[in-house]
């Protein structure tokens, strides 16, 4: 093996993509600073309620969706714990609420990042989008059916 | 309120987020590098090309999947040598985003309370959905 070439190749790989990445990542990161600074977040989160609606969350969870699907998904659990001191939500709640998060957070940064490497952000995001809602209904159907099946049980044996 | 604050403190998330990309960009570009000069690469991507053909991605696919199992950071930097085409770089990007770093987040997940291990159960599945329907729908190779 050519430990000379490998080294040099390493660097020029890598060197484009970061150089790259300087001219994109801090202009990005000063406009999620502004927004956050500037109470875009809790603005946008009166249209997020939307979601928490179709599926089910109580209203104030909006603002914890938003952080996590605009910033990233530690941000947003932490705006989840603190929600969750406030307001009744259970541990279903919670599931529903994190598979969305979970398929679908720190869209800004990331679909940035992978489109400087070359994939197609339209494609990425979108589809990002509607694979979120997806499982998230997915899940609520199949809980429903369960819990359905479970109390039919119940009352059977009742 | 926007201040000077907000700036400076942008421009110091952005540059720690410079250094947290190159110190996993730059290894795992080195790993692969290693592999493709070492002949592995090619009896991975060999074994593995079946598999990844149904999501339209070459045998070395499988890698760029498991390294962003460790950060996106860590894919995007194990993309970089790979000279995949445009298609195959948004299956690749398109799968990471939804599933990755499966084991730092599901901590996270269930530190706040949900269950961690059906959410990462759920990604996964989101994952290999994405992966089956893009390969489908986007045109060209």
């Amino acid at each position: 093996m050519d430990w000379m070439k490998i080294f040099a190749e390493t660097l020029e790989t890598s060197w484009n993509t970061i150089f790259k990445m300087i001219y994109i990542v801090i202009p990005l990161f000063i406009l999620i600073e502004c927004l956050k600074d500037s109470g875009w977040f809790e603005k946008i989160s009166s249209k997020t309620k939307k979601i928490t609606k179709l599926f089910g969350l109580p209203g104030e969870s909006a603002l914890g969706i938003t952080i996590g699907l605009l910033v990233g998904l530690t941000f947003g659990s932490g705006v989840v714990m603190q929600i969750k001191e406030d307001v009744n939500i259970n541990r279903v709640q919670l599931n529903i609420l994190f598979t969305f998060i979970g398929i679908c957070h720190a869209i800004i940064e990331e679909t940035i990042l992978f489109t400087t490497v070359g994939a197609n952000g339209a494609i990425l995001l979108l589809n990002r989008i509607i694979m979120a809602l997806a499982f998230t209904v997915i899940y609520m159907v199949i809980h429903t059916y369960f819990r359905q099946k479970a109390v039919k049980k119940t009352n059977a044996a009742m | 309120m926007i201040s000077n604050k907000t700036f400076a403190h942008g421009t110091k998330k952005g540059i720690k987020l410079i250094i947290e990309l190159s110190k996993y960009i730059i290894p795992s570009v080195f790993v692969i590098k290693i592999l493709e000069h070492s002949g592995l690469l090619e009896r991975v991507s060999g074994f593995m090309a079946p598999y990844m053909s149904y999501i339209g991605l070459p045998g070395e696919g499988a890698l760029v999947l498991l390294f962003g199992q460790v950060s996106i950071y860590g894919a995007i930097g194990a993309m970089l040598p790979l000279g995949l085409t445009a298609k195959q770089i948004t299956i690749c990007c398109s799968i990471i985003a939804i599933c990755h770093a499966i084991i730092l987040e599901t901590v996270i997940v269930n530190k706040s309370g949900a269950n961690g291990f059906l959410n990462a159960g759920i990604r996964f599945l989101a994952a290999v959905a994405t992966g089956l329907v893009l390969n489908l729908i986007i045109p060209g190779v």
